[in-house]
């Protein structure tokens, strides 16, 4: 059994891409969630940032007027390192991968440097 | 192993085993398997370039990456980068460096014969002048070339044999042009991403293809081609047929994979189903 998320996590529950984040999740691993551990890191992630975790999709997939999304290089490479900033902070690779597993579900493709 | 297994077999494999060099012969066996591919007048359209991750900077690895294929550049130890080379036709017309049509000789070794109209007189007086070099002054012209990626594929289908794992995946034409020099007169086909499979041979099992009877037809487009069963029932044998995806413990393999590479994905998960 793991723990159930902090309330800090418990507070993202109800943006859309975190519930995006959940469906993707299940869709690919066939049931299941993310750890609460990654939500937890996802959450220290977006309050070390200042930013929600719909804006941090918003900024990378921008709405186009014809309804499409259009993917912005340069933010993605933004959060990229942000990410890797706090792998680095944390000391944690699997807290960084949370959150990276957030931004992929969501669309947004990275990934981080191979250990070797 | 023989050659429908080996078709059969091949996979898009993605993830790579660190630390395993592949040996330099093996690669040259993808080239020379590349080199002996069809070719239209016996131009070699397909150029390639190898190329060692562990020789590269990490920012010359990730100058070849696009948001399409990233994490196999950083897992791959080898890569093939294969090229279209749009300035092949004019220099096989003005040089005689290689063997093609307009040199004359697929007639001096018999490929080429009266047998099917051809002779040195309609080379250099209809072929030349009426099929291979109009356009030219135009310059190269991007658009692909089939036959460039013919070679690709048979280079691809030696890897296999030789045991190795690889992968076709795009790969960022500036950055590849920076790192080796590459002319602008080539244009990308795919990168080929080289090296020992960490993953199992199944791989996730055979990928869907589209059905049989809307891909092949006989004599009319409406008429799909007859899929006799004991033919697929002998390709089955044979290995050109294997087991389809989804094999189930799939979910389980890249899990692990992923964890072992310490990439997303890779955390514990509850199953609930």
């Amino acid at each position: 059994m793991t723990a159930s998320p902090s309330a800090d996590a418990a507070a993202l529950e109800d943006f859309r891409t975190v519930q995006q984040w959940r469906q993707s999740f299940a869709r690919f691993w066939r049931g299941g969630e993310p750890e609460p551990a990654a939500f937890e890191a996802l959450a220290r992630f977006v309050a070390v940032n200042e930013v929600t975790p719909d804006e941090i999709i918003d900024s990378v997939l921008r709405s186009k007027e014809s309804g499409d999304l259009m993917l912005r290089t340069r933010a993605r490479r933004k959060w990229m390192d942000l990410i890797q900033e706090f792998e680095d902070t944390e000391q944690s690779r699997d807290a960084a991968n949370g959150v990276r597993s957030f931004m992929i579900h969501n669309g947004v493709a990275m990934n981080p440097p191979i250990l070797r | 192993m023989e050659f429908l297994n080996v078709i059969g077999s091949r996979r898009s494999i993605r993830y790579f085993q660190q630390g395993r060099a592949v040996e330099r012969e093996k690669i040259q066996t993808i080239l020379e398997g590349a080199r002996l591919a069809s070719r239209a007048v016996n131009v070699p359209w397909a150029k390639a370039i190898v190329a060692y991750r562990d020789r590269l900077t990490q920012d010359e690895i990730d100058s070849l990456k696009t948001p399409f294929a990233s994490v196999e550049f950083d897992l791959a130890p080898v890569y093939i980068l294969w090229y279209h080379d749009m300035d092949a036709r004019r220099v096989a017309i003005e040089s005689s460096a290689y063997p093609s049509v307009a040199s004359g000789t697929l007639q001096d070794i018999g490929a080429l014969g009266p047998p099917h109209g051809w002779s040195h007189k309609y080379v250099q007086e209809v072929v030349l002048p009426e099929v291979l070099m109009p356009g030219l002054s135009a310059g190269p012209q991007r658009g692909g070339n089939a036959d460039a990626a013919v070679a690709m594929t048979q280079g691809l289908l030696c890897a296999v044999e030789e045991g190795l794992g690889a992968c076709l995946a795009p790969f960022n034409e500036a950055g590849a042009a920076e790192v080796f020099g590459v002319p602008d007169t080539w244009e990308p086909v795919q990168a080929m991403l080289v090296g020992y499979s960490a993953e199992s041979p199944q791989a996730g099992g055979q990928r869907p293809r589209a059905d049989w009877d809307k891909t092949f037809f006989l004599g009319h487009v409406d008429k799909p081609y007859p899929r006799d069963p004991a033919v697929t029932e002998s390709m089955k044998e044979q290995g050109l047929i294997q087991e389809p995806s989804p094999i189930p413990w799939r979910s389980d393999e890249v899990r692990a994979l992923s964890r072992g590479f310490r990439l997303p994905g890779g955390e514990p998960v509850e199953e609930t189903a």
